[in-house]
């Protein structure tokens, strides 16, 4: 049956991974990739041959120490449907990140952003969106200075434009 | 890698998880985030009144809130850097012209300013205010004020509508600070007959409320003298009318507002007007006899709704008007694409005869039959809304304790009759239903239940068929396991107490009532309850997607004198949201009796994670345990 069927997964620095058909489907772009060739129904093929042909399915993005964290993401979601697009609510955008993936993404900053990298460019919704949301997190409460020394940005304001900004900004002060 | 090498579509739904404050401290770090953080801050605008109104930040992270006292700086930065004009989509104003509000000359002055400095560019422009506030804005010395490119929202609000109204009979006392005499809108008409023209910029009008005879009279002027019934859009019409001026007072049992030979005439507005409509909603019966008058001279035709996605119904027990509502209902086409459907009752008449009774029967009856077969298919029906005007003391009389067993009140004999309902029964399907507000009586009074002794002012005595009937109704609610939001604005003082006695919910009543002072109690549940000040009058479709609510501010300052914290309530009625959040699946919002809260649950399992409420600052979080 082409739903158990394995999927090889070429990361850029040529690893090889072997996994699960659905575990690869938590990526919408390798989903549709395999839409065309194995029909879920395995109506594309009843020799017993075809059984033991290897898709394989390069991902030039993504190197292999990101994409092992990656589908060791996809590994523990593989059973759970996520709601189509359109049908996520307002809430969704609320809701707070699952302590598994909270765990999961504590990483240090440039591996986050590999990964969020990398769920967008395999579309991996719920995965973008807790990694953007922790980032989200490492921002709240935080003052420019503190923001500055958390991301590493250069304050690029002379103190005459830091200060006429600030000053922009009265409309938004409790008064 | 930096922050700053995302690419923009993540650093956008970053930036959508930020609030305002987050915002503009990014915007500090930066020039290049300081530019970025222009289109976030500035694309949605809305200027709120901070002394009276509670902002639901949960959910409307994108937009941008300013309270009233600040618009000054606004318009300030706006004069001086012109530049952020071209990040501005959308603006609202909301009640703007209130008598609550210090300085409003101020306010108006600088909503003009930012009217004439961005109306051209800006997008949508929603004016949550009376019409003559929205009108006095365009007078002739602001002749620059330019917002014909825009689609324009008027939401009338009514302000004469007082809590006071809702706490009648009640223990505590609250002041009348309303004065009604100062207050009149006698020369209403007068004065917007100053600005005749003023209608002309609403070409592109989508949405409006008719509050008043005097509005009627405009809105009809308009689309007569401009020919607009040509190329007008109008998409959500709301009939609001209580009388030929607006002042009203909803609780005056003997209105005789049904005849309509009181009412001026008008000539008939065209039919076609109603062609491209989304959402009707006709507040009571006078707007329905009204509505009917001047869309339908002949009363054999049919009133075409093609488009009708959303209607809201107001009606009384009186036997005329339920007979002639049921007379215009039968010339409703059928309302293929409805998703929200609201229907209010309120009884009139307090007498208990029983051929009266049976006279009520048979009119709801024939109401709901009629109802049934203009909606034909009840699967496509999102959101209902069921709402019983009863501010009779059922404490000291119980002549209608009757009517949660027969069909005597709409309201019950919907759930016993509708379709809607009947198909949960019939067919154990599961209906679609993704929306249910359902208030059963606004008499705020705090009982305690009691199988023995004699009805008092605080105490109940109920037999167990009653309890059973309360808790059957109850259950009733869980059998939609699609809802998404469940909103029960009578839940802390007309179900809690009763619930309490059922198998399913073992929650102790009189433990909160104790624990918590009953006086206490009493004070918060009005507090509360007053976060729905305008649902009786007004719609309560879509209640809890409001991004701005109106408080009682009396009801606020008497927690504060009596130094009462509404956490401690708050944590007392988890673990009915924790019952109710694991019987109904889907549940993500949740407003019992005004405590509304945001459910979100784990991924994987489904799981209740967090609660979290929305206007307050109260969150029960399983990780912090």
């Amino acid at each position: 049956m082409s739903t158990n069927r394995s999927i090889v997964i070429i990361t850029s620095d040529n690893e090889k991974f072997t996994v699960e058909r659905k575990v690869a489907e938590k990526s919408l772009l390798i989903k549709n990739m395999l839409k065309n060739l194995l029909p879920v129904d395995g109506e594309a093929s009843d020799s017993e041959d075809e059984d033991n042909d290897i898709i394989e399915v390069p991902t030039q993005n993504v190197r292999s120490a990101v994409m092992k964290n990656i589908l060791e993401w996809c590994e523990h979601y593989k059973d759970v449907e996520f709601p189509e697009e359109d049908q996520e609510d307002d809430s969704k955008k609320s809701a707070p990140i699952d302590p598994w993936d909270k765990n999961f993404l504590n990483v240090d900053q440039e591996m986050l952003y590999e990964i969020i990298l990398a769920a967008n460019y395999l579309n991996i919704k719920p995965l973008l969106n807790a990694g953007c949301k922790i980032v989200a997190e490492m921002i709240r409460g935080k003052s420019p200075e503190e923001i500055r020394k958390t991301f590493n940005i250069v304050n690029d304001f002379t103190p005459e434009e830091e200060a006429a900004i600030r000053r922009e900004n009265e409309w938004a002060e409790d008064r | 890698m930096n922050l700053l090498d995302l690419p923009d579509n993540i650093i956008d739904i970053i930036y959508n998880n930020l609030n305002t404050q987050s915002i503009i401290n990014l915007k500090l770090s930066c020039k290049y985030l300081n530019y970025y953080s222009n289109f976030k801050i500035f694309n949605n605008i809305y200027f709120y009144n901070d002394n009276n109104q509670l902002i639901n930040n949960n959910i409307f992270n994108e937009i941008t809130f300013i309270p009233y006292t600040n618009i000054t700086s606004f318009v300030d930065l706006l004069s001086i850097n012109p530049q952020f004009i071209q990040f501005i989509n959308k603006i609202q104003f909301d009640s703007f012209n209130n008598n609550t509000i210090d300085n409003n000359d101020n306010i108006i002055n600088n909503i003009k300013k930012i009217l004439k400095i961005c109306g051209k560019n800006v997008n949508f422009i929603n004016f949550n205010c009376q019409i003559d506030s929205f009108i006095s804005l365009f007078d002739n010395n602001n002749d620059n004020i330019n917002i014909d490119n825009n689609n324009i929202h008027i939401i009338n609000t009514n302000p004469h509508i007082h809590h006071n109204l809702i706490y009648e009979n009640d223990q505590i006392d609250f002041i009348d600070d309303y004065d009604y005499n100062n207050n009149n809108n006698n020369n209403y008409y007068n004065d917007i007959k100053q600005y005749p023209t003023s209608f002309n910029i609403l070409s592109n009008l989508i949405s409006i409320q008719l509050f008043s005879f005097d509005d009627i009279y405009l809105f009809n002027s308009f689309i007569q003298n401009n020919n607009h019934h040509q190329s007008l859009n109008l998409k959500y019409l709301e009939f609001n009318i209580k009388k030929p001026n607006s002042i009203s007072n909803l609780t005056s049992i003997n209105h005789n507002l049904s005849n309509l030979s009181n009412y001026p005439s008008l000539p008939s507005l065209p039919s076609q007007l109603l062609n491209n409509l989304i959402s009707l909603k006709i507040t009571n019966f006078q707007s329905l006899s009204i509505f009917n008058s001047y869309f339908n001279n002949n009363n054999n035709n049919i009133i075409n709704l093609p488009n009708l996605k959303s209607l809201s119904l107001a009606i009384s027990d009186n036997n005329y008007e339920i007979n002639n509502l049921i007379s215009i209902l039968q010339n409703f086409s059928i309302l293929s694409s409805l998703k929200s459907l609201e229907i209010k009752f309120k009884r009139t008449s307090y007498q208990n005869i029983s051929n009266f009774n049976i006279i009520n029967i048979n009119n709801n009856i024939n109401f709901i039959n009629k109802l049934n077969k203009i909606i034909e298919n009840y699967s496509l029906l999102e959101e209902i809304s069921i709402i019983n005007l009863n501010n009779h003391n059922m404490l000291t009389d119980n002549i209608f304790k009757n009517e949660i067993f027969d069909d005597s009140n709409l309201c019950f004999a919907l759930i016993n009759n509708l379709n809607l309902f009947q198909n949960i029964n019939n067919n154990n399907n599961i209906p679609s239903l993704k929306s249910l507000t359902i208030c059963l009586n606004n008499f705020i009074t705090l009982v305690e239940p009691v199988k023995e002794g004699i009805n008092s002012y605080n105490k109940f005595v109920l037999t167990d068929e009653y309890l059973n009937r309360k808790q059957e109704i109850f259950n009733k609610l869980f059998n939609f396991q699609n809802l998404i939001e469940l909103t029960i604005p009578d839940f802390l003082f007309n179900w809690l107490p009763f619930i309490k006695e059922g198998e399913n919910i073992n929650l102790n009543y009189q433990k909160i009532i104790n624990e918590s002072n009953q006086r206490k109690v009493a004070l918060i549940i009005r507090c509360l309850y007053s976060r729905f000040i305008n649902f009786e009058n007004n719609s309560t479709i879509n209640l809890n997607y409001k991004p701005i609510i109106k408080v009682n501010e009396i009801s606020i300052n008497s927690l504060i004198l009596n130094s009462i914290n509404l956490k401690i309530y708050f944590d007392l009625l988890l673990p009915i949201i924790l019952i109710i959040a694991e019987k109904l699946p889907k549940l993500t919002y949740l407003n019992l009796g005004g405590h509304s809260v945001i459910i979100s649950r784990y991924q994987l399992n489904g799981k209740v994670c967090k609660v979290q409420s929305v206007y307050d600052n109260w969150s029960y979080s399983i990780e912090d345990q």
